[in-house]
C-alpha cells in the first residue's frame, strides 16, 4: 500500500516510460470496456434493424447480423395491411404533443407560483407536491379506469391528455430550474410597465425558459409516446389507437404471422425516437443529469 | 372550469386595449400574491380529479366485491385484504419484486460508478464522452414493448442468438430452456432493466461527480491519495446524496415494474404452491384485474395496489429517514473531513 | 414576438384540450353502419369479399380487426360498461364459452332449425341452457399432418390409411416415434404439441357443474396419459424440443428432421403452408405433405359469430350470423379457396366427394373425409369458459415433469391444483 503510494508520488513527478505505457494499457482497458458496454446497449436495437429487412421465413429460420434484402417487401405488406398505420402514427403524434404542452405549460406555472409570489403555506404546497412524486401511480391504476367509465371519457384522448397538466415531476424540474435562474427584477420591470400577472408569465417569463422547456418537452414526448398501458386500457376504437398499439396488432396476429412487417413495425415505433435523440440528445443527457430522466 | 376562466383571462390579454386596462384598474384589483394561487390551481384541480380522486375510488373498490361484468357492488369490508394474505402467490409476487429490483439495482449502481468514475477520471483523457454517453442512454428511450418482444427471441431455445451463444460457450446444456427456469427468467428481466436503466444512472451520477469542487481534488492529489483512494474517501461520500435520490427513484420504479416482466413472460414460469417466479405486484394486480380468461376481480385487485401504495410509501419514507439524517451528519462530517485536510494542506504548502 | 409564440402555443393546448373534450362529448351517435369485429384479417377480407361487395345490403358493416387479446379485452370493458360495444362479433373457439349467456348475447333461437346440417360440438358449445347463442362458420377439428418423405423412408408407405394405422393410439405413436427417431427423425417438432390433442381426447371437461375442478384421468393416470407421453418424449430425445409458435418451431417446417405436426384445419394453410419454404436454401416441403387422423380427436380455435344483446341492428346482425353459417355458396368458395373445413355437412360431404378436388400442398390428398370424421368424433360438453388458463397452467406443469424441473408426478398434480387456487376464487379444488 505504502509502496505503491510512493511509486505513484514518484511517477507524479517524472512519468517513465514504464508508468507510460502502463498508463497506455489502462487507457485501451477503459476503452475496450466502454466499447463494450456501447455494442451491449446497440446490439438488440441492430438485431431489430436487420429482422426489419428479413422475410417471415428468414426470421423463423434463425438469427443474423447481416441485413437482407426484404425491406421494401415488408413496408408493403405493412402498408397493405388493413390497419391505420399512419392515422396511428398522427394519433400517438397528437397525443405526445398536446400533453407535452400541457405538462409543459401548467409545470412552468405551478413552479413560478412557488418563485414569484408569497403565500400563507406555500412552502407546505411545495412540500406537497415533492411528496405527490413519491406517489405509486399503480396504485389508481383500477379507479382511474373506474372514473373514466364514469366519467363517460372512456375511448377518447380526454384521459391520456389532460392528466399531463398535474405532472410533479414537472414543478419539481422547473421549480429548479427557476431557483438557479429567476429574476425578481425583471418580473418587477415587468409589472411597473403594468402588464398583467398572466402577461407577465406568458411573455417575459415563459421565453426565458426556453432552455428547461426544451430538455423537459423531449422526455414529455417521449414518455408519452412510449405510454402503451395506458392506451391499451382506455381506448377501444381502431382509428383511435396508437402507434405502439397497432404494432401490437400486428404482432398478435396469429393466424397470420408476418414477423418481418412486425419487426419493420417495431423499428419503425421507434425511428421518431432515434430522430428526436439524435437531434436532442445533448439537451437529454443534461436533462437526466439535472434529475429529470426518472419520472 | 378552471382551463375556461384561464381561456378567457388569456383572451382579454389578446385583446386588451387601452380602454380595458383603464376599466380593469378601476374595478377591485386583485393582490398580486392572489395569482400565486390562482396559478396553481390548475395543477390541482387536475391531479385531484385524476390522480387523487382515483386512488380513493382504489380504496374503496378494495372494500367491495367489484368484478365480472356487474355494474354494481357492495361492501364487503376487509375480506379482500385477508383472502390476498392467505395467497402464496402474492406473497411471492412481492419477493419476485424485490428479488428482480435487487439484482437489476445492484450491478446497476456499480457498473454506473465505475464508467462515471471513468468518464470523469482526470489522470486518463477520454475522447468520445459525449458519444458514449448518448449510447448507453439510447434504450431508455424505446418503447417497453419493443424491448421485451426484441430480448424474448434472442434467449429462446433454441432459435435466440443468446441462447446460442450460451450453449456454444457451455454454459448451458442443449437441454436448458432458461423459460421454465425461476431464476434465469428473473436473471434475463433483471438484465433487460438494467440494459434499460444503466445509461440513466450513469449520466446521473457521473453529473454528480462533475458537480464537485475541483479544488478538493486538486487537495488531495497534492497529498498524495492514490485514485482508488480519492474514488472511495472523496467522490462517493460527496455524491451519496445523488446515489440516495437514484435509490430512492429507482426503488419506487421497481416496485411498481410492470412492462417488462409482463410483455416478456407475463410473469412466468410456475413455482410450486400457485406462484409465479417473476410476476411482480403491479403484474399481479393487473392480472387479477383485466387478464383475459381470468376472474376480472377488481376488488381483489385493488386492495393489492392498497397493500403495494403503503410499502411504496413506507420504503420511501424510511428511506429518507435514513438517509437523511445520516446524510447530513455524514456530509458535514466529511465536508469538515476534507476541508479539514485542504486547510491543512494549503498550510503545510504555505 | 417569440413570447407570442409560445403564448400562442399554450392557448392551442388548451383549446385543443377543451375541445378533445367536446368531441368526447358528442362521439356517441347512432351512425348508419352496423360494427363488426373480428381477430384476424382473413375474416376481414371473407366478410368483404363475400358479404359486403355480393349483397344489396342499403347499409354499411364497419370492420374492426384486432388481435384476439385485444379483442378480448374491448369486449370485457364494453359489455361491463355498456358502451363501445359492436353489433355482431366473431369468437374464438378457445376464449368463447365465457359469452355463452343471454345476459350479454342474444338469443339465436329462431336459427335453430339450420343447426341440423352443422356439426354438433359447435351448436352444444354455443348453447346454454338449452338456447343458442352463436353459430360457428368453421370447424376446426385437428390432425396429425406428416411429411410424405419421411414415411416412405421410415414406414415404406405415405398412404394416409396405413400411416393412421401407426398413430392411431399413443402407444403405437411412441413406438412410430422410437422408429423414427432410429432412422435420425424427430416424430414432432415440440413435445407439448400433444397436449392440445389430449386436451381435445378428454371426457370430463376442466370443471364440473357444481364448480370443481375437475382433472381427467387420460391426462394424468397411466402410462399412455400426457404427462407420462410427453415425459418419454423428452427423455428419449423423440421430438426436435421447440416451443409451438417459436422460429424454430416453424423453422421445422422446411427442414428435414421432423415428421409431423399436430395442426387444426386452417393451420395446414396459415402454419404449414405459409412456412414450408426455406429462406434461405429454397428447400421447400410443398406438396411433401399428407393428413391422417392421429392417436386422438380434437380442435383448436374455430369462429364463432354472436349478436351482441341490445343492438340496434338486432335483425341484421343475425342475418349475417345466418349468412357466414348457412351460405352454400361462400361456404363452398371459401372451403376450395383456402382448403378451410366449413360449418355445413352438406357442403362439406360434397367436397370430400368431389373427385377432382386435390389440395396440391397434402401432395394431392383430399382431405376432407378425414376432416368429416374427426370433426363428428368432437365432444363439446367438455369446453369450458376456463380452458385457455387451466390449459396452460397445467402444460405448465406437465412440462415442469417432463424437463425434471420437478421429479414427482403427484407434486406436479399438486402444484398444478395449488396454482388454480390462485388464480380463481370461484373453483373449489380438491
Amino acid at each position: 500500500m505504502k509502496a505503491e503510494t510512493l511509486v505513484k508520488r514518484e511517477a507524479r513527478r517524472s512519468v517513465p516510460r514504464a508508468q507510460r505505457i502502463k498508463r497506455n494499457t489502462v487507457q485501451t482497458l477503459i476503452y475496450a470496456l466502454c466499447i463494450l458496454m456501447a455494442v451491449l446497449c446497440l446490439l438488440p436495437l441492430w438485431l431489430l434493424f436487420v429482422d426489419a429487412t428479413r422475410s417471415t421465413t428468414q426470421i423463423n429460420q434463425g438469427m443474423s447480423v447481416l441485413p437482407s434484402k426484404y425491406f421494401f417487401i415488408n413496408f408493403g405488406t405493412l402498408m397493405a395491411k388493413d390497419f391505420p398505420v399512419l392515422r396511428a402514427f398522427f394519433n400517438s403524434l397528437f397525443i405526445s404533443f398536446s400533453s407535452t404542452v400541457l405538462c409543459l405549460y401548467f409545470s412552468a406555472l405551478t413552479a413560478y407560483s412557488f418563485v414569484a409570489y408569497r403565500y400563507k403555506g406555500q412552502k407546505a404546497v411545495y412540500s406537497f407536491i415533492l411528496m405527490l412524486m413519491m406517489i405509486p401511480g399503480q396504485l389508481s391504476m383500477i379507479g382511474f379506469y373506474k372514473l373514466v367509465v364514469d366519467m363517460n371519457i372512456y375511448d377518447t384522448y380526454v384521459p391520456l391528455i389532460i392528466p399531463a397538466i398535474a405532472a410533479p415531476g414537472g414543478v419539481f424540474f422547473f421549480k429548479q430550474y427557476f431557483d438557479a435562474n429567476f429574476s425578481k427584477e425583471m418580473v418587477e420591470a415587468a409589472r411597473i410597465d403594468g402588464a398583467s400577472e398572466f402577461r407577465t408569465f406568458n411573455l417575459v417569463v415563459l421565453p426565458t425558459l426556453v432552455p428547461a422547456l426544451a430538455t423537459n418537452a423531449i422526455f414529455g414526448i417521449v414518455s408519452s409516446w412510449n405510454n402503451y398501458m395506458g392506451p391499451l386500457m382506455l381506448l377501444s376504437t381502431t382509428e383511435k389507437f396508437t402507434f405502439p398499439m397497432i404494432v401490437q396488432l400486428l404482432k398478435t396476429d396469429r393466424y397470420n404471422t408476418d414477423l418481418g412487417a412486425m419487426s419493420l413495425a417495431v423499428f419503425i415505433t421507434i425511428v421518431p425516437l432515434l430522430v428526436i435523440y439524435a437531434a436532442f440528445s445533448k439537451f437529454i443527457i443534461q436533462g437526466v443529469a439535472i434529475g429529470g430522466g426518472k419520472e | 372550469m378552471e382551463q375556461l376562466s384561464l381561456e378567457r383571462e388569456a383572451a382579454n390579454e389578446r385583446n386588451g386595449s387601452p380602454e380595458r386596462k383603464e376599466k380593469r384598474k378601476k374595478k377591485f384589483r386583485i393582490p398580486v400574491n392572489a395569482y400565486g394561487v390562482l396559478f396553481i390551481l390548475p395543477f390541482f384541480i387536475v391531479y385531484g380529479i385524476f390522480s387523487l380522486f382515483p386512488m380513493f375510488y382504489s380504496v374503496i373498490l378494495s372494500l367491495t366485491d367489484y368484478a365480472g361484468y356487474n355494474r354494481y357492488f357492495s361492501f364487503i369490508g376487509f375480506g379482500n385484504f385477508a383472502w390476498l394474505i392467505s395467497q402464496a402467490r402474492f406473497w411471492q409476487s412481492f419477493l419476485n419484486t424485490v428479488i428482480i429490483f435487487c439484482m437489476n439495482f445492484v450491478p446497476q449502481m456499480a457498473f454506473a460508478l465505475i464508467f462515471a468514475a471513468m468518464f470523469t477520471t482526470k489522470t486518463y483523457k477520454m475522447k468520445c464522452k459525449g458519444v458514449f454517453k448518448a449510447i448507453y442512454y439510447l434504450p431508455n428511450i424505446i418503447t417497453a414493448t419493443s424491448v421485451a418482444v426484441m430480448f424474448y427471441t434472442l434467449f429462446l431455445k433454441p432459435s435466440g442468438g443468446l441462447w446460442q451463444l450460451l450453449n456454444k460457450l457451455g454454459i448451458i446444456s442443449y437441454d436448458v430452456n432458461l423459460y421454465l427456469l425461476a431464476w434465469p427468467s428473473r436473471i434475463i428481466i433483471a438484465f433487460i432493466q438494467f440494459w434499460m436503466w444503466f445509461g440513466c444512472t450513469m449520466v446521473t451520477l457521473s453529473a454528480g461527480i462533475l458537480g464537485i469542487n475541483p479544488s478538493v481534488y486538486e487537495a488531495a492529489q497534492l497529498d498524495g491519495a492514490s485514485q482508488k483512494d480519492i474514488f472511495l474517501h472523496i467522490t462517493l461520500p460527496l455524491i451519496k446524496p445523488i446515489v440516495v435520490y437514484s435509490l430512492v427513484t429507482s426503488v419506487l420504479g421497481g416496485m411498481q415494474v410492470f412492462d417488462i416482466p409482463y410483455l416478456f413472460l407475463s410473469g412466468g414460469p410456475v413455482l410450486s404452491g400457485g406462484r409465479n417466479a417473476t410476476e411482480t405486484i403491479a403484474v399481479y394486480i393487473y392480472k387479477m384485474a383485466f387478464d383475459t380468461g381470468g376472474e376480472m376481480q377488481y376488488g381483489i385487485a385493488s386492495a393489492a395496489s392498497v397493500y403495494l401504495f403503503v410499502l411504496c410509501m413506507t420504503i420511501s419514507f424510511v428511506l429518507f429517514r435514513v438517509t437523511h439524517s445520516d446524510e447530513e451528519k455524514r456530509q458535514r462530517r466529511t465536508e469538515r473531513k476534507i476541508w479539514g485536510g485542504v486547510r491543512d494542506e494549503s498550510r503545510n504548502a504555505r | 414576438m417569440r413570447g407570442k409564440k409560445v403564448l400562442a402555443a399554450a392557448l392551442s393546448a388548451v383549446v385543443l384540450g377543451a375541445s378533445v373534450g367536446a368531441m368526447a362529448a358528442c362521439g356517441d351517435g347512432k351512425g348508419n353502419e352496423m360494427v363488426y369485429w373480428c381477430f384476424d384479417a382473413d375474416m376481414a377480407q371473407q366478410v368483404k369479399d363475400y358479404y359486403i361487395s355480393k349483397q344489396d345490403l342499403g347499409y354499411k358493416i364497419k370492420i374492426e380487426t384486432m388481435t384476439l387479446d385485444n379483442m378480448l379485452s374491448k369486449l370485457d370493458n364494453g359489455l361491463r360498461t355498456g358502451k363501445n360495444l359492436p353489433d355482431v362479433v366473431a369468437l374464438e373457439g378457445a376464449s368463447f364459452k365465457r359469452y355463452i349467456d343471454g345476459k350479454i348475447l342474444e338469443n339465436l333461437d329462431d336459427l335453430k332449425p339450420l343447426t341440423a346440417d352443422m356439426y354438433d360440438y359447435t351448436v352444444e358449445a354455443a348453447s346454454k341452457d338449452g338456447h343458442l347463442y352463436a353459430l360457428a362458420t368453421n370447424v376446426t377439428p385437428g390432425v396429425f399432418a406428416y411429411r410424405r418423405s419421411i414415411a416412405r423412408e421410415t414406414f415404406g408407405t405415405d398412404d394416409p390409411a396405413e400411416i393412421q394405422a401407426k398413430f392411431n393410439n399413443w402407444e403405437n405413436f411412441l413406438e412410430s416415434a422410437r422408429e423414427l427417431k432410429a432412422k435420425n427423425y424427430k416424430v414432432l417438432s415440440s413435445y407439448m404439441d400433444i397436449a392440445k390433442v389430449y386436451f381435445g381426447g378428454r371426457t370430463t371437461g376442466w370443471v364440473d357443474e357444481q364448480n370443481n375442478l375437475v382433472i381427467d384421468e387420460s391426462l394424468t393416470k397411466d402410462e399412455n396419459s400426457l404427462m407420462e407421453t410427453a415425459k418419454l418424449l423428452k427423455d428419449e430425445n423423440l421430438s426436435n424440443e421447440t416451443a409451438e409458435n417459436t422460429a424454430a418451431w416453424f423453422t421445422d417446417i422446411s427442414g428435414k428432421q421432423v415428421f409431423g405436426y399436430f395442426q387444426a384445419t386452417w393451420g395446414i394453410r396459415s402454419n404449414l403452408e405459409r412456412n414450408c419454404t426455406s429462406a434461405t436454401s429454397q428447400e421447400t416441403s410443398y406438396g411433401d405433405w399428407a393428413i391422417c387422423e392421429g392417436p386422438s380427436n380434437f380442435f383448436e380455435g374455430g369462429t364463432f359469430h354472436a349478436v351482441i344483446k341490445g343492438t340496434k341492428w338486432k335483425t341484421e346482425a343475425k342475418e349475417f350470423v345466418k349468412f357466414f353459417s348457412t351460405d352454400e355458396t361462400y361456404l363452398t368458395d371459401w372451403a376450395k379457396e383456402n382448403g378451410d373445413f366449413m360449418n355445413s355437412k352438406s357442403c362439406m360431404q360434397a367436397i370430400a366427394d368431389d373427385a377432382e378436388y386435390q389440395n396440391e400442398f397434402l401432395g394431392g390428398q383430399n382431405p376432407y373425409s378425414i376432416y368429416i370424421s374427426a370433426a363428428s368424433h368432437i365432444n363439446g360438453k367438455i369446453i369450458t369458459q376456463y380452458d385457455s388458463t387451466i390449459n396452460g397452467q397445467f402444460k405448465a406443469w406437465a412440462t415442469n415433469y417432463a424437463e425434471a424441473i420437478t421429479h414427482n408426478k403427484s407434486d406436479c398434480i399438486t402444484e398444478f391444483k395449488n396454482s388454480i387456487k390462485g388464480i380463481y376464487t370461484t373453483i373449489t379444488v380438491k
